[in-house]
């Protein structure tokens, strides 16, 4: 089925002003997000994943960030150049957000119902009665029991997995098209974890929206993913459809994310780590940044910036050795191991 | 939210028992015999006498507290020395002054201090913002008996635009009242608009860059939304903790900006009565002062309880 990009991102680049001078975050970054798909975008703390989405929503502080894109079309409309009134109508409205902490996410001196019901009423003509009911629907929706007591709740009377749901039903409630889901489950605790992926799925599948769903684990991009977008300090590493990258990874980095990530089913196996951690975005090595870690790197690996390569369809890789990985993969690996 | 007003009250009963011991402490602490003292050196032995009498200075301590008690409960503060009247009846007279003149200040304090606050935080690093905490560092440093002084100078004897001082009540000429009153209130004022503009500017610039400021500008909400609804109600939990004590040092600083500005309110009573050693006038001052300062804080603590709903589960 060929499908339509709701979102299309090109050449994104994000940089902070910060005490070590001008830091480059997010580097060249392109990437698409069809209708109806769950994207996962991948990547170690501060290779640049959340700052792409906050980057794409307008949300990075403008005294500290400069983003600029070729494009970030959204629904036929490039966000890279609109004005901040354009930003605002599709922020809560056609482009949900969740985020990382539900503690701190929500105004701990507001009721519920009033920071649940704010985006429709900022989107859409409605009352404040039409507007409650409809976040009673919405908090019945995302599984909260006794809906109409909890919209006169404040937060702090809420366990953390319950706030997070009330997170998913204020990113949900002007029905977006696009849903940017920042770690959504990593502060919560791991049954409950479970619970709200397969909330956010059902969701999904009811209303299919798009979904980039940012995460650290390779086993939540297994469970979710149509396409997986691998991120390493700020540039993409390696993206293809998910069952392509897990069958035949293009890159050193996303082999090492797979290998890092425990199997409960079949053989056990010491878990491999990788070496070494990201290098500081002020003090960034040439060419591929993923170089000094690497197993496989080589000399032409520092002469200069990878290019992303393609080894499949909708899969590319910045490895200059992708092809070798690739093939290497096919092979039965490990026989003899 | 109504048991925990209830609470509060509760709890103010001991301090105010406390405070009125301290204020009965005073005559018995004053080293030597209090009525000689007070009569001076020229006083007769039978002045003395009389005048320990009067005082109830002749009695047992323990009757002395029973009769002080005794008439505090009736609301009899004694009879003022020098003034020769009650001094409940003086210090109802004179505490509506110091008081209006007290909650102009604090309308000041909040309006000038919250603004520029707000204003600082939201042009954070920009020449705004650095004129504003110059301002209130002015402000913090200023002593308010020399800005009296200098504004007297400055908007009386120069420009002629204010009055140099005096009081005319509220109820009988409005405009007059705030003439006279604009001078006191600025300089008893200006210490804390410093200290509120710089505590709000702190607060606001941690507040701004909370998730849940992140969560809002993310549903779409607009700027002044943001800031109004969902950083403005954050930031004055601290600000309305701070109110009370505010409060307090703008009702006791009045005593020095009183005297300058001529104002006959209780901070100049107060004062006077220490100079002449009347001693029943402070004791019952102490204890009028220390239960309006009461009285304040239960609603700066129910106003606080009110803007934060975690308190109130406490």
């Amino acid at each position: 089925m060929q499908r339509n990009p709701i979102l299309r991102v090109e050449g994104l680049r994000t940089t902070f002003t910060s005490d070590d001078g001008e830091v480059v975050a997010v580097d060249d970054v392109s990437f698409d997000v069809n209708e109806g798909e769950i994207v996962g975008l991948i990547g170690e703390s501060g290779s640049g994943k959340s700052v792409t989405a906050l980057a794409v929503m307008g949300l990075l502080p403008k005294t500290t960030s400069h983003v600029t894109a070729e494009r970030i079309m959204f629904d036929g409309r490039d966000l890279a150049h609109a004005s901040e009134r354009e930003l605002r109508r599709l922020r809560g409205g056609s482009i949900g957000m969740i985020f990382q902490e539900p503690m701190s996410s929500l105004n701990p001196v507001l009721k519920i119902g009033d920071q649940l019901i704010e985006p429709i009423r900022i989107h859409e003509r409605i009352s404040y009665r039409a507007a409650f009911d409809r976040g009673v629907e919405l908090l019945t929706k995302v599984g909260i029991p006794s809906p109409v007591q909890r919209m006169n709740d404040y937060p702090h009377q809420l366990s953390g997995g319950m706030r997070q749901r009330v997170m998913i039903a204020i990113a949900l409630s002007c029905s977006p098209k696009l849903l940017l889901a920042d770690e959504p489950t990593t502060a919560l605790d791991v049954t409950i974890q479970a619970q709200l992926l397969d909330l956010l799925l059902e969701i999904q599948a009811e209303t299919k929206m798009a979904i980039v769903l940012i995460t650290h684990s390779m086993g939540v991009i297994a469970e979710c993913a149509d396409k997986v977008v691998v991120m390493y300090s700020g540039r993409i590493a390696e993206q293809g459809p998910v069952t392509e990258i897990f069958d035949r990874p293009g890159h050193p980095y996303t082999k090492g994310l797979m290998q890092c990530t425990p199997e409960l089913t079949g053989n056990s196996r010491r878990l491999t780590t990788i070496p070494g951690t990201l290098p500081s975005l002020s003090a960034l090595p040439p060419g591929c940044r993923f170089a000094p870690r690497c197993d496989l790197a080589q000399p032409d690996c520092v002469a200069g910036r990878p290019p992303m390569i393609a080894i499949g369809k909708e899969h590319a890789s910045a490895c200059i050795r992708a092809d070798e990985l690739v093939v290497s993969a096919a092979q039965p690996e490990g026989a003899e191991v | 939210m109504l048991a925990y007003t209830l609470r509060r009250i509760a709890q103010a009963v001991p301090i105010l028992l406390l405070v009125s011991l301290i204020s009965f402490g005073i005559m018995q602490l004053v080293p030597g015999d209090p009525a000689a003292v007070l009569a001076g050196p020229n006083a007769t032995p039978d002045e003395l006498i009389k005048l320990r009498q009067t005082l109830g200075l002749d009695k047992s301590l323990l009757s002395q507290i029973m009769i002080f008690y005794g008439n505090l409960f009736q609301g009899d503060l004694g009879y003022s020395i020098i003034l020769g009247e009650p001094v409940l009846k003086v210090v109802l007279e004179r505490s509506p002054i110091s008081i209006s003149l007290a909650l102009y200040s604090l309308a000041l304090t909040v309006i000038l201090g919250l603004s520029i606050g707000v204003i600082a935080a939201m042009k954070h690093n920009r020449w705004i913002d650095q004129a504003a905490m110059t301002f209130a560092l002015i402000g913090v440093s200023v002593p308010n008996f020399w800005l009296g002084l200098v504004m007297i100078v400055l908007f009386s004897v120069h420009l002629g635009w204010l009055p140099t001082g005096g009081y005319v009540p509220f109820f009988e000429d409005p405009v007059g009242w705030f003439l006279a009153a604009t001078m006191p209130a600025l300089s008893l004022a200006m210490m804390q608009i410093g200290l509120l503009a710089r505590l709000t500017r702190s607060t606001m610039l941690e507040v701004l860059g909370q998730d849940y400021i992140r969560t809002a500008r993310a549903k779409g909400a607009s700027e002044p939304r943001v800031i109004i609804k969902h950083a403005m109600s954050n930031v004055l939990i601290p600000v309305v903790t701070v109110l009370g004590m505010i409060l307090s040092v703008l009702l006791s600083g009045s005593v020095i900006v009183e005297t300058i500005f001529a104002v006959p309110g209780i901070g100049a009573l107060l004062g006077n009565a220490i100079l002449g050693r009347d001693y029943p006038m402070i004791q019952g001052g102490l204890i009028f002062v220390a239960a309006v300062l009461l009285i304040l804080n239960i609603v700066v603590d129910v106003l606080y309880a009110w803007l934060d709903p975690r308190v109130r589960v406490q």
